[in-house]
């Protein structure tokens, strides 16, 4: 156990420098932050002079030396736009994004699930069906398409509900039911799928042809064993639906993480693009590796 | 489980239908402005683009502003004289406190200039200042002297953006919390600032220019055009700002909205490298006037709205000159020019443009390529992105022909003259001591109607030296609800403290 | 296998999903033979007009035309060239990477298996939007460029699967029996691994392909993607996002294009994996 432990904090560490690496390699290749930050009419002198008040003008291998001796600390310098520290300032928007996936997450399982159900219950037929073009416009639509769909018709010509920013409930609906329909229709593949197999099975068959009510013996048996690959399944889509969740952002003018690190890539603001790949990397590889393990053992 | 769900539901349909009902109608005297970018951070001194800008002059007062004639009006200052070529006295405004009570004092002043022009913690606004500003004194209480390094005519326009911070306030939190928590005299005070999403700005009943009208201002930030064009129509923003031109037609039937356009400080043009040929040959350059049809390129991609110019200079800056004739569009005059200069079959050459960051951009430069291929120009069309398009501009690593827009406060053809012709200041891809010497003379003379003149005889030389392909300048289109009753800036400052509720 | 996938052809899935995505890469390659315009010809008096409507000059737009007069179905056809080249460009580059990385990590083990999963790890823990984003922000804006990231963003997935491949087959008393016969290993991992790692890696990369298409058309859309006027069906429904309530037909046909491409995609890859797998065989059976 323990030589397993240490072998999956070495992992994470390997995985981080990785990309970390990457990213530095990525943000030093184009752009000069310098001149992005300066006004229009400053001159070449002037971005030099910033360029190296910024620690910009060191050799590759210095800076990255540097940024990862301070990130071991904590310190992921300030970033270059707003003048707040990196890593502080990308957390400020981890609630907002949280509540975006939270609520999706949330809203996909409370749909999907029942529906997976009845589609693998009832397979064959119209509710089957029903669910399949549900769950295959969902996997194939574009996100951001559903999303600007969404403005059109309930914004615009409905005037239901307000189209962009965060604060009442109304203003989550629109981009939690957009992203919600990515990830329920991968749901409700997973759990009717496996619902399948698990109806399949010679001891439900068994319990039903003795006359039982059919919901009981779904939800105590069942549900169970078709629950584990599903969850696998989720946390290994979990690097998806962050994409997702990026173009949602973008879409709905949500304040949240995706957002801000999409401005902070276009403005080559590095602090803040590097602290929150560092942020995101070490969620995804905890989430991927702790519910990789099951099919780890397997293998 | 099924009653259950019903219920559910009804519950929710009823808090999702009731809750826009919150949202969208905001209290009386409460005014939403949308934009497509937060500031970031409330620093003036921090944040260098427009959009924040236009939010700081609602926080802060300069000493002196434009107004929309090119006249300077006192703000901060009330009186100015110059006491010789190059100094400049400015008397203050008494009683002014800022938004914390702490008094306004030529201290004040001292501290904001001294913060912009200091080497060591570069801000990142006004990089000339510490070339033309040598010193500032207090003399006393509510007189400041600014003494400049040269003669600098332009220097009473400059002084619109210089926003003035407390010193004492400044001083004790330090920048990042000041950035945060700003403190300035200006019409409104800071309020709840959720990044990205929206801020909220409360009315300073103290003003010195005393209460504004509208209690609540609130920028919010919508990056997508029809987002913003839909929180037009449902009324969730009162102020939007570029409206796209194919909204126009539609907003000004629509009895709830109102659309307010202005002739723009920005001016759009196709720069040249002039150390590269076949640009360094002025009879190409003179060519490719000929060729390009200004006022064809307004009247198709911005349906009209727009303003032909011959000059480089914005028709709305101090210095433009009237009487200059434009090129008439000759693509027979261009192309024996062309065959002069030694290209009787014209030649190929990129034309760099940015995507998206001026109105229309690429739609111009692919309208321009398609005026110069005509003459047998082939200009291909390289569509950048602004970083990569910017770093390689300021590096003079631009190699043929750019679409660049230019514009703003100062008002003044100095300005222009300084950024984009001057050798001793930023003139990288053209220069020459013709106009090196009518630049300094025009900024250094301090009789208005001398540098009109001196600025005729510039202009007239850079139009037959033609470093620029001369387009057209922009115009800015304000969508509003009716409610507001507000007026655009030439410098596009969105200042509120003169609008008001109908 | 073929006997497998002759399973295929009576799954009704399989080849409505099959002939879908053939008349969708046909009508790409005869765009210039079937486009009833050219899809760069502006004309600005024939902007905005709804599907159906015909231009001044009497050609009748069936699909309607964009701000600047051009034909919106010859946009969609000519786009389905980009899509598709991206998305297959992207996929063949990825699998035959990724298939010959994890051929060579499962069936030569030690370090070469130890970085090459390391790899994998970071690149399946790299955010692939941001990756995409910042690939193209930093590296630049064209077509190799994109099919790069693509491809980039998806190559770990076959790496798995033909690495677990290869680690069972290693294990098979007639590879280990060729082995010790001397047989040179390139030779093995050719003629014996690779081709039965050829099941699962064609229905990945048919799911793979859907993948692609929709990280082509959501890096478009943000502006990252082919660059105007070179249709793109992202491209497109980025041009027309602002004016979904005067002009809807503008975004709507290139989403649904894209939405059809990608279903047919799934579809076949679903069929493709319901075919090769011997469970279903036997429920069928």
């Amino acid at each position: 156990m323990q030589g397993y432990l240490t072998r999956r904090i070495a992992h994470s560490l390997v995985a981080l420098l990785g990309v970390t690496l990457v990213a530095f390699v990525f943000v030093n290749a184009s752009g000069d932050p310098a001149a992005l930050l300066l006004p229009g009419d400053a001159t070449p002198a002037q971005a030099a002079a910033l360029r190296r008040s910024l620690g910009l003008d060191r050799p590759f291998l210095t800076q990255y030396g540097l940024f990862v001796w301070q990130a071991v600390h904590g310190n992921f310098g300030v970033s270059f736009r707003q003048q707040l520290p990196a890593a502080p300032l990308i957390l400020s928007y981890a609630p907002a994004t949280a509540e975006l996936a939270v609520g999706a997450s949330v809203v996909s399982v409370v749909v999907a699930v029942p529906l997976g159900i009845i589609a693998a219950s009832y397979r064959g037929r119209l509710y089957d069906w029903l669910t399949s073009v549900f769950v295959l416009i969902g996997q194939s639509a574009p996100i951001f398409w559903l999303g600007l769909m969404a403005i059109w018709i309930f914004s615009l010509e409905l005037r239901l509900l307000p189209p962009f920013g965060r604060g009442t409930l109304a203003q989550l609906v629109l981009p939690v039911m957009t992203l919600a329909w990515y990830v329920s229709a991968l749901l409700t593949r997973m759990t009717r799928a496996s619902m399948l197999e698990v109806l399949d099975q010679d001891y439900i068959r068994t319990a039903r042809s003795k006359g039982l009510s059919w919901l009981p013996v779904i939800l105590k048996h069942a549900l169970r064993n078709a629950a584990i690959p599903v969850l696998t399944v989720f946390g290994l889509q979990f690097g998806e639906l962050l994409g997702g969740v990026v173009v949602t952002e973008t879409v709905f003018a949500w304040p949240g993480m995706g957002r801000a690190i999409v401005d902070a890539i276009k403005a080559r603001d590095y602090p803040v693009v590097l602290a929150t790949i560092f942020v995101a990397v070490n969620l995804l590889v905890d989430l991927s590796y702790g519910l990789l393990d099951p099919r780890i053992r397997y293998q | 489980m099924r009653y259950a769900l019903q219920v559910v539901c009804t519950l929710a349909c009823v808090l999702v239908l009731a809750a826009p009902g919150a949202v969208l109608s905001a209290a009386d005297t409460s005014v939403s402005i949308a934009q497509g970018i937060d500031a970031q951070t409330l620093d003036p001194q921090m944040d260098t683009l427009g959009s924040s800008t236009a939010i700081f002059s609602n926080l802060y007062d300069p000493l002196a502003m434009i107004d929309n004639t090119g006249k300077v009006v006192p703000a901060l200052a009330t009186g100015w004289k110059f006491l010789n070529d190059t100094t400049l006295e400015l008397t203050l405004r008494r009683g002014v406190t800022f938004q914390n009570g702490e008094p306004f004092t030529a201290r004040d002043v001292v501290f904001t200039l001294q913060r912009m022009m200091a080497t060591d913690h570069p801000v990142l606004t006004h990089p000339w200042i510490a070339d033309i500003v040598k010193s500032v004194v207090a003399v006393d209480d509510y007189t400041v002297r600014i003494t400049t390094a040269a003669p600098d005519a332009p220097l009473l326009r400059r002084l619109e953006l210089w926003f003035i911070l407390p010193a004492d306030t400044f001083q004790k939190e330090g920048a990042q919390e000041f950035g945060q928590h700003p403190v300035g005299t200006g019409a409104y005070q800071v309020g709840p600032w959720a990044k990205n999403d929206h801020l909220t700005l409360n009315a300073y009943a103290e003003y010195w220019r005393g209460a504004p009208k509208i209690s609540q201002v609130t920028f919010r930030v919508i990056p997508e055009d029809f987002a913003r064009y839909v929180a037009l129509k449902t009324g969730a923003a009162d102020i939007v700002v570029n409206l796209p031109p194919e909204r126009v037609a539609e907003a000004q039937q629509d009895p709830n909205l109102r659309v307010e356009a202005i002739h723009a400080s920005r001016t759009i043009f196709i720069g040249m490298n002039t150390w590269n040929p076949p640009f360094n040959n002025v009879k190409v350059r003179q060519a490719l006037n000929y060729a390009v049809d200004s006022t064809q390129i307004v009247q198709t991609i911005l349906k009209g709205d727009g303003y032909p110019n011959p000059s480089p200079v914005n028709q709305t800056t101090f210095g433009y000159c009237p009487t200059l004739t434009p090129y008439p569009h000759d693509p027979a005059k261009a192309r024996a020019l062309l065959a002069q200069a030694g290209y009787p079959h014209g030649f190929t050459a990129t034309l760099a443009t940015t995507i998206g960051r001026y109105l229309d951009d690429v739609q111009v430069a692919q309208a321009v390529s398609g005026q110069l291929e005509t003459v047998g120009v082939h200009a291909q069309v390289a569509q950048e992105e602004w970083p990569v398009y910017w770093g390689a501009w300021l590096s003079k690593k631009q190699p043929g022909m750019y679409l660049l827009g230019f514009g703003g406060a100062p008002l003044d053809a100095d300005y222009v003259m300084a950024s984009h012709f001057d050798s001793t200041r930023r003139g990288l891809y053209y220069n020459s001591p013709t106009s090196d010497k009518l630049i300094a003379e025009g900024r250094r003379t301090t009789s208005d109607a001398a540098r009109k003149q001196i600025y005729c005889q510039l202009q007239q030389y850079l139009q037959a030296q033609a470093p620029w392909i001369y387009l057209f300048d922009q115009q800015d289109i304000y969508g509003l609800t009716k409610r507001v009753v507000w007026q655009p800036r030439v410098d596009e400052l969105i200042w509120m403290y003169d609008a008001k509720l109908q | 296998m073929t006997a497998r996938l002759r399973g295929l052809v009576r799954d009704p899935k399989g080849v409505a999903s099959f002939a879908l995505l053939l008349a969708i890469v046909v009508a790409a390659l005869a765009a210039p033979l079937i486009a009833p315009a050219n899809p760069l010809l502006q004309s600005l008096p024939s902007s905005d007009l709804a599907p159906m409507a015909s231009g001044p000059g009497g050609a009748r737009h069936w699909l309607g035309t964009d701000e600047y007069g051009r034909d919106v179905l010859s946009r969609v056809i000519y786009g389905a060239r980009v899509s598709l080249l991206v998305a297959v460009g992207a996929v063949f580059l990825a699998g035959v990477a990724g298939v010959t990385l994890g051929i060579l990590a499962g069936f030569l083990a030690g370090p070469m298996d130890a970085v090459t999963m390391r790899l994998v790890d970071i690149q399946l823990a790299f955010p692939t939007v941001l990756l995409a984003i910042a690939w193209i922000a930093f590296i630049g804006n064209n077509l190799a460029s994109l099919i790069a990231v693509v491809a980039l963003s998806g190559w770990a997935s076959y790496v798995r699967i033909a690495r677990a491949s290869a680690l069972s087959l290693r294990a098979v008393p007639f590879v280990e029996a060729t082995v010790a016969a001397g047989a040179s290993r390139t030779r093995i991992m050719l003629r014996h691994i690779a081709p039965n790692v050829m099941g699962p890696i064609i229905v990945l990369a048919t799911l793979q392909l859907g993948r692609a298409v929709l990280l082509e058309s959501t890096l478009s859309f943000l502006g990252l993607g082919v660059q105007p006027p070179t249709p793109s069906w992202g491209s497109m429904l980025a041009d027309g996002r602002a004016q979904l309530d005067v002009a809807w037909w503008i975004a709507a046909f290139p989403g649904l294009a894209i939405t059809l491409l990608v279903l047919g995609a799934n579809l076949l890859g679903d069929a493709l994996r319901d075919a090769l797998d011997p469970r279903f065989e036997q429920r069928r059976a």
